[in-house]
């Protein structure tokens, strides 16, 4: 018989054990793929605070996108075709943008550029379009940050309008 | 302080041991010193010799109260803790059950810590066989999960 914490019974004890491996991505990677109740419990730690993890695929950036409202996604799609990068943006099982608690300006930065040079397109312009929608996302989504690291490159020019 | 287990065992214990507990902490608090014995009905004899067992040794150390989710590190237990958690799995899921219960935090973290650590760096399906849970993933739903958190994965 499982342990009945680890099957739905008090999700706030297996959340608790699950927060111990907040710097481990691998290990909650594998709890997410176990069931479907670890799956709900796992996602939004590992999605907590995803940027830092440099070594990891930028393909991260494309399940945000997905997240988008649909105004902002035709806008996105336009600029993407543009530049010559076709992108779907496919439903996605949660909407991760809720799950972020730690931002950290330069590392998104990093990560949309890492994820555009995937593209194998140049960058100026739309880097500055991704970092602001998902900026407006994240504050949209009603994510409860811990920690915001205001520090950005002097390439990048935050949009105002995001804040409406 | 008397209390007595859910088959009705008694023990007796320090009040100073007793009071690692908030809960029963609170519970004298309120009542005062008192020959009744503390009813707890949701743990097991066994079970509650551990729990005091964990007291008894830790009964001078600070008090902790603040959440501090920040420290959470999983591999800083000392020897005598690791010791104490080498129970099987069904003891040491019910000693989280009754750290919980009787509010007792550094035990609560040690024993979440040491199931934790059971998880660390294992596959899906290793975890699976440790805890014995079933998938009930659909394939379809399973690759849709690995496909969006594939950015997880070592390259």
């Amino acid at each position: 018989m499982a342990p009945k914490i680890l099957m739905g019974d008090m999700p706030e004890l297996m959340e608790y054990i699950l927060k111990n491996l907040k710097n481990e991505i691998y290990s909650l990677y594998s709890c997410a793929l176990v069931s479907r109740h670890w799956c709900k419990m796992s996602i939004p730690i590992l999605w907590q605070d995803p940027f830092p993890f440099n070594r990891r695929s930028p393909l991260i950036i494309s399940n945000y996108f997905s997240s988008l409202g649909e105004y902002e996604k035709i806008i996105l799609k336009e600029c993407l075709e543009e530049c010559g990068i076709n992108e779907e943006f496919s439903e996605t099982l949660f909407d991760y943008a809720r799950f972020l608690k730690v931002l950290d300006l330069l590392s998104l930065e990093s990560m949309a550029k890492k994820w555009i040079d995937l593209k194998l397109v140049s960058y100026d312009r739309l880097i500055n379009h991704i970092i602001n929608l998902l900026l407006k996302l994240f504050i949209e989504s009603g994510a409860t940050l811990h920690k915001l690291d205001l520090c950005f490159s002097r390439y990048f020019q935050l949009k105002p309008e995001i804040f409406y | 302080v008397k209390l007595t287990s859910s088959e009705g065992t008694e023990f007796i214990i320090d009040r100073k041991v007793a009071e690692k507990s908030v809960l029963l902490k609170n519970m004298l608090e309120d009542v005062g010193e008192s020959d009744m014995a503390i009813p707890l009905p949701n743990v097991t004899g066994p079970i509650l010799n551990k729990v005091i067992d964990y007291c008894t040794h830790h009964r001078d150390d600070p008090f902790v109260s603040q959440e501090d989710d920040s420290k959470k590190v999983s591999d800083d237990i000392d020897d005598w803790d690791a010791e104490f958690c080498k129970v099987d799995q069904g003891t040491l899921f019910e000693l989280i059950l009754s750290a919980n219960y009787l509010d007792i935090k550094p035990l609560l973290d040690l024993t979440c810590k040491t199931v934790a650590n059971m998880i660390k760096g294992k596959t899906p399906d290793e975890i699976r066989k440790t805890f014995n849970i079933t998938n009930d993933f659909t394939p379809e739903e399973e690759e849709h999960v690995r496909k969006e958190n594939e950015w997880c994965e070592e390259r």
